[in-house]
């Protein structure tokens, strides 16, 4: 790996886990909130739009066609969809929490808040890089 | 069992079948897609990669401003 680009990383890393310690201290409904989730999403947006030009010519997707099959997983993230709007639907939430709900009880504690706000940011450089 | 432990059931349950599937695709003989490369594959036209950006935006602002 070329130094100019192992330097990028580690500055990515730094500005990462600083943003994720600041979203750890804030709360839902809040300025603080807004700022730190508008200032993460204008950054990868941003890096995104940058890389927008970049060719993307992999074939559409389809079963057996050089690929493993994935309707295990479309499988999967059906029913995860469905138990979501039932639990959405069906309420009270204390009987039938959603992931939003499950995630709210987590993420009283600072650091579980920080650690997601980092994971999601993992995931929007994941989408950067592609 | 009360309804709030059925739903916390269910979805430690789909959690478990995340990791198993998640496991699965790492085996040699591979029984299905890794769910990187599924990815990759989504974001590989320009409605496939805007539809993830948008998602993965989405999901920040709900969990963490809103």
């Amino acid at each position: 790996m070329r130094f100019g680009r192992r330097v990028a990383l580690a500055g990515a890393g730094a500005g990462a886990a600083g943003l994720s310690t600041w979203a750890a201290m804030t709360n839902p409904f809040t300025a603080g909130a807004n700022a730190v989730s508008a200032l993460s999403l204008f950054l990868v947006v941003s890096a995104a739009g940058l890389r927008w030009r970049r060719a993307r010519t992999a074939p559409a997707l389809r079963s057996g066609t050089g690929m493993e099959p994935w309707w295990p997983w479309a499988a999967f993230f059906l029913v995860v969809v469905a138990w979501e709007l039932t639990c959405l639907f069906l309420g009270p939430r204390v009987d039938h929490p959603t992931l939003s709900s499950l995630y709210n009880s987590a993420a009283r504690l600072r650091p579980v808040r920080g650690a997601c706000f980092f994971a999601w940011l993992c995931l929007g450089a994941a989408l950067v890089r592609t | 069992m009360n309804a709030q432990t059925w739903s916390d059931a269910l979805w430690a349950l789909l959690a478990l079948a995340g990791l198993v599937l998640a496991g699965a695709a790492h085996l040699p003989a591979r029984p299905l897609v890794r769910a990187s490369r599924l990815l990759r594959r989504i974001e590989a036209s320009t409605v496939g990669y805007v539809a993830v950006l948008v998602a993965w935006m989405w999901l920040g602002w709900h969990l963490f401003a809103r």
